[in-house]
Parts: structure tokens; sequence; C-alpha cells
């Protein structure tokens, strides 16, 4: 565990002490597993979000993403009566074909990451939008032969474990893998601090940026399965909208920097569980649901406050330490 | 995935000259304020008043996102497109007389959905949102008989139709032993819809009732009270007519919905404005307001009103 993170891990304990303090039914299983889910729900594309960031990019287009993929995977299921594994199949590849347009306009092009997935944020919405006319499209007229994905993407696993979390764990275990102990999760990090230098030293920086685009598409559509399972319809317009943004922000707050370069799953998850615990908190004790974002952009205020302080003092402590070494010889 | 692509290219095509068209026709424009299947069923009762009037081209604008500014500037576009008739949903009627009276003074006006008293539309075709809050407020006291705890879900509430169902539930509810301990917004975010349930009946272990207030908010309690298993002991009142909620009156888990006749809103308006413009307006009341009565969908009922509903949203 990196200080950054043992810093935000102790955030989340102190405000999850305090709210439980004012509260004991925040820490009652149901609020906890009711949590567990969500957290899995969007720790999921958070992470994608997460490793685009490492290499210096940008997602702009999740929510959207969710919104198209969504409509798809219904209407697949729904009108067409595809098998199950096939439509999610269908839409775990088209994930993946837009993160592939993604990367080969950031890298073949050399389009800004921001530009192009804020084209794909417009783009995606207004095609869900048109494709469904506008409708919302949901699981209610359907028939029960969809009972094992439901239970897949939404039900509970071992009597109680919610299986989007569960299905995160894996997500984040492997991913911690690729990003920390692969040659290309090395080659993330040095893309992202410094592109230029990394071409020089011989890395395929274009495959390495296109392959960071390539795993947040994919997880953007495995997200989208569970988002639909979890509230049963889409409605094009409102579906994921701005959930690009809590992905940015778990990032964030997980340490990644919007500059690229630095960053870890851990810290991805963490920050994920510190912006699903606010929302909660919200709810469990009883604050006006108006001042939902007003409290979750203070507390990462703070945070990120709180975090850039004491990473001077730190620097601070370490120039006196060693200019006082230095003066002893 | 492919084919459907494939399928939706002529669609393109075939809507670019529909606008050329307009051009001979004269041309009546819905307004509505934010895609929704409530709608799509308006949508199917302004396509039978096509069928009776095909000498004028009927349609339905949906904006982007659900805001004031996006709504002003369709109108523009329209009244710069010289429509014969806007029926229009204003998003914030209090603060768009200005623009309702521009368009008013360019073309005929109607308000449907949510009225702008205020501005000078030629009369309003709609639910009374208030009347339906005190409908809804007589099922809260039938489930409730003996008093209890209620909450409220919407998605924002500086919507206007939300306070004033809100109004007509408090005015019912008034003297009895019904107490609404607060309402929950989640900014027209679904998931954040579920996640307000699941926190209120993770942290109330006594709540009575949950009311959705629009037509997402219910199938979000429904599939919520079903996950937590609370079924029957927490009562559910809705608003509209989602299948998720129907299924959800069909097998008892949520006592009623109060429904509105969006089908009306679509043909009514469109026929009474084509009445308007051939100059004939008896058909419009002294109050200037024609209010579509809401009916309640309960047990007795539903089967009747999913097969309905199935027709109206059918082959779209």
């Amino acid at each position: 565990m990196s200080k950054k993170e043992l810093g935000l891990a102790l955030l989340l304990i102190v405000i999850g002490g305090i709210t439980a303090a004012l509260n004991p039914l925040f820490l009652s299983g149901v609020n906890v597993l009711n949590m567990a889910n969500l957290i899995g729900l969007f720790g999921v594309f958070s992470i994608g979000q997460g490793i685009i960031i490492i290499t210096g990019g940008i997602d702009l287009s999740v929510g959207s993403m969710f919104a198209l993929l969504g409509v798809i995977l219904v209407d697949l299921l729904v009108n067409y009566e595809l098998p199950w594994p096939l439509a999610v199949l269908v839409v775990l590849a088209a994930g993946l074909v837009l993160g592939l347009l993604h990367g080969l306009l950031v890298t073949r092009l050399k389009l800004q990451p921001f530009v192009v997935t804020l084209c794909g944020l417009l783009i995606y919405r207004g095609i869900a939008r048109y494709y469904t006319q506008d409708s919302t499209t949901g699981f209610g007229y359907a028939g029960d032969s969809l009972d094992t994905l439901t239970w897949l993407a939404s039900g509970r696993s071992f009597g109680i474990i919610p299986n989007p979390f569960l299905i995160l764990l894996v997500v984040a275990l492997v991913m911690a893998v690729v990003l920390h102990r692969t040659v290309f999760g090395r080659y993330l990090y040095a893309v992202g601090r410094n592109e230029e230098e990394a071409r020089h030293s011989g890395i395929n920086t274009d495959a390495v940026i296109i392959g960071a685009y390539l795993l947040g598409g994919s997880l953007a559509g495995l997200s989208t399965v569970l988002l639909v399972f979890y509230t049963s319809s889409v409605s094009p317009s409102s579906f994921g909208n701005f959930y690009e943004l809590y992905a940015i922000a778990a990032a964030v707050l997980g340490g990644c920097s919007l500059r690229g370069g630095e960053g870890s799953i851990l810290g991805i998850v963490l920050g994920t569980v510190l912006l699903q615990i606010l929302q909660n908190l919200v709810n469990i004790l009883g604050i006006p649901s108006s001042l939902n974002f007003a409290v979750m952009g203070g507390v990462i205020l703070l945070g990120v406050v709180a975090d850039q302080q004491l990473g001077r003092r730190r620097e601070r402590i370490q120039l006196h330490r060693s200019q006082a070494t230095a003066a002893a010889e | 995935m492919k084919r459907r692509i494939l399928l939706a290219a002529p669609f393109v095509l075939a809507a670019l000259p529909r606008g050329l068209a307009a051009q001979e026709k004269k041309t009546l424009a819905f307004v509505v304020n934010v895609s929704a299947d409530f709608w799509t069923i308006a949508r199917r009762g302004i396509e039978k008043a096509n069928r009776e009037h095909p000498e004028y081209n009927m349609e339905m604008i949906v904006p982007g996102q659900a805001s004031a500014a996006e709504q002003r500037r369709i109108v523009d576009e329209l009244l710069a497109r010289k429509v014969a008739g806007i029926a229009i949903s204003a998003i914030n009627p209090g603060n768009s007389t200005d623009m309702l009276n521009r368009a008013a003074s360019q073309a005929v006006l109607f308000t449907t959905d949510s009225d702008a008293p205020a501005s000078n539309r030629a009369v309003y075709i709609g639910t009374d949102n208030v009347a339906a809050g005190r409908e809804a407020g007589a099922q809260i006291k039938r489930a409730l008989p003996d008093g209890g705890k209620a909450m409220l879900f919407v998605g924002t509430m500086d919507a206007d139709n939300a306070r004033e169902r809100v109004q007509g539930i408090r005015e019912t509810l008034a003297g009895t032993k019904v107490e609404i301990v607060d309402i929950r917004t989640d900014e027209s975010d679904i998931a954040r819809a579920k996640r307000n349930v699941e926190d209120v009946l993770a942290r109330y272990a006594d709540i009575n009732l949950l009311v959705g207030l629009w037509a997402y908010n219910t199938p979000q309690i429904y599939q919520a009270v079903k996950g937590a298993g609370k079924e029957g002991k927490v009562k559910i009142v809705g608003f509209d007519e989602d299948a998720l909620t129907l299924r959800g009156v069909a097998d008892g888990t949520i006592q009623s919905t109060v429904v509105q006749q969006p089908f009306e809103f679509g043909y009514q308006s469109m026929v009474g404005m084509v009445k308007y413009l051939n100059n004939d307006r008896g058909f419009i009341p002294a109050s200037k307001q024609i209010i579509i009565p809401t009916r309640i969908i309960e047990k007795s009922n539903v089967a009747e009103f999913q097969g309905q509903m199935r027709e109206l949203l059918r082959g779209r």
C-alpha cells in the first residue's frame, strides 16, 4: 500500500466511523451488502477509466456507451430473443469495438482523447435515443427466460454476497496483475509519464494506448450488463448520464493523476468505495437529497487538499532531513 | 447488431425528405419535456389524429436534455420554420412566459401535460396534477387505514408536476395518522432511484408505505422491495404505467397506480389545434383548461390495462 492509498483508506475509516456513530444502521448487514453491490457496479468501469487515465488519456463516453450498449442488450434479449450468452457476447464485443475506435482515433489520427471521447459521448447518446425512438426499454413484458443471466448480473452468491461485487473482485485482481506485474503494465505507466521518451526507448506506444482503450471499452461493456440488470430498464436519454464523472472521480481520488503515469488498481477501488459511501450516508443520515452532490464534492475536495498538504509536508521533512545529514557531513 | 444498423440506414434517409415535404403541408408540432414511454403513448394519439387529418404534417419533438434552454431553442426553430401550431409540455412554465407568448403570437399555442396559465396559450390539455396527487393520497389512506409512515420518491422537486402531486397528497393526508417522513430525489438517475429505496428500507425498519411520483420511480421501488423480501410488509402506491409497475400491481406487491391518459393528450391536442386553425373554438371552456381525468389501476382492472398498453407500445 502506498502512502496515498493509506491516506484514502484512513479517510474511508474516518467517514465510515462518523456515519456509523451517527446512525449504527450504516453498518447493518443489509446496508453493507447493498453498498457492496453498488461498489461492484461502479468499480468495474472505474478501473477501465483509471487504466486509460494512467496512459494520460481520458474516456468521457462511458455513460453514453452504457445507454447505447444497454438498449442494444435489452433489444437483443427481449425483441430478438437471442440466447443470453450470445447477447452478452455481442455487448462485450461492441464495447471492445468502441474502445478500439477510440484508441485508433487517438493514436493514428493524433486526436486528443478528450475530444474523441467527448464526441463519443454525444454520438452514442444520440444513436441510443434514435434507435429506441426515445422510449424506455426494459424487461417489463419479458418472460422468465432470463433467470440465469439476471442471477449472474444482479443476484447473490453464497446466500448473501452480491455478484457484481464478486465480479469487481475478479476484475480488480486480474487488472492488478496486468497493471502491476506485467511488461504491458509497465509500458502503460511509461507511456503515461512521457510518451515521447517511451517511444524512443523502443515501446510501441500506439499499441499500448490502443490496449488501454480496449480494456476500458470491454470493462464498459461488462458494466453495461450489470447496470442494465440493476435497474431492469434503460431510458436512453438519462441512463448512465454523468457516470464517466463518477469513474474519473474514483480514479483521481484513488491517486491517478490526470496528467498520466500514476495510479493503482487498489486506489481506484478505494476511490469507488468512498464515492459510494458518500452517496449512501446522505440517505442513511437523512441529509436532504438535494445536498447529495454537494456532500460528494465537498469530501472529495477535502480529501484532495489534505493529500496535497500532507504530501508537501512529507517533502519538507525529507528535505530537512537530507539537509541535516548534509550539514552533519 | 450489424443487421440492425443496416436496417437503420434507410430510416435515416427516409427522415430527410420529410422535412422538405413539410413546406407544402401545414405542420403541427408536439414538444415534450424528456424522452419517456409516456410520450410514446402520446405519439400513438398523435398518429391517430394524423390519420384523421392527413392534410397536416404532425410531429413530436423530444429535447436532447430536459432543460428549459433546450426547449426554447426547439421552439425558436419551430417558429423559424413557420409551423402552424405548437403543443408543448413546458419544462419551466413559470419562467418561460416570454418564450411561450412569442410562440403564441406566431402560431397556435397549446400547453399539454404541464400548464403555463400566465402565458397566452389558447388552452391547456392534460392532467390536473394536484387532483392526481389527491387520488394517490386516497390510495395511501386506503392502504394505511390505521396510519403509518410513508416515504416519497421522485426525480427532482423543482418540477411542477412533482410539487403539485406532493401538494395533493399532503392535502388528502392532512389530519390523518399517515406521516410523510421525507421525499428522496434522484435527479433522474434510475440507478440512484433504486439505491434511494434500498437505503430507505435499510434505514427505516418501520416504514409502511413507499410512493413513486414519477414513471420510473415506482418500478425501482417494486424491485428494491422485492429484493429486500418485504413484499406485502411495505405497501406501494405509484404513478404512471411502466410495464414493471403494472406487473407489480398484477402480483399484488403494488397496491395501485394513478395513471394519466397521454394518448388523449396527443390526440386531443392535435385535433384541437386543427379545429382552432379552422376557427372552431367552441371546444375551449371558459377556464381554458381541458382536464383529462386520471385513472386508478389496481388488481381488478390491471390485466385489461396491460393489454391496452402492450397494444399501444407495440411495433415502434
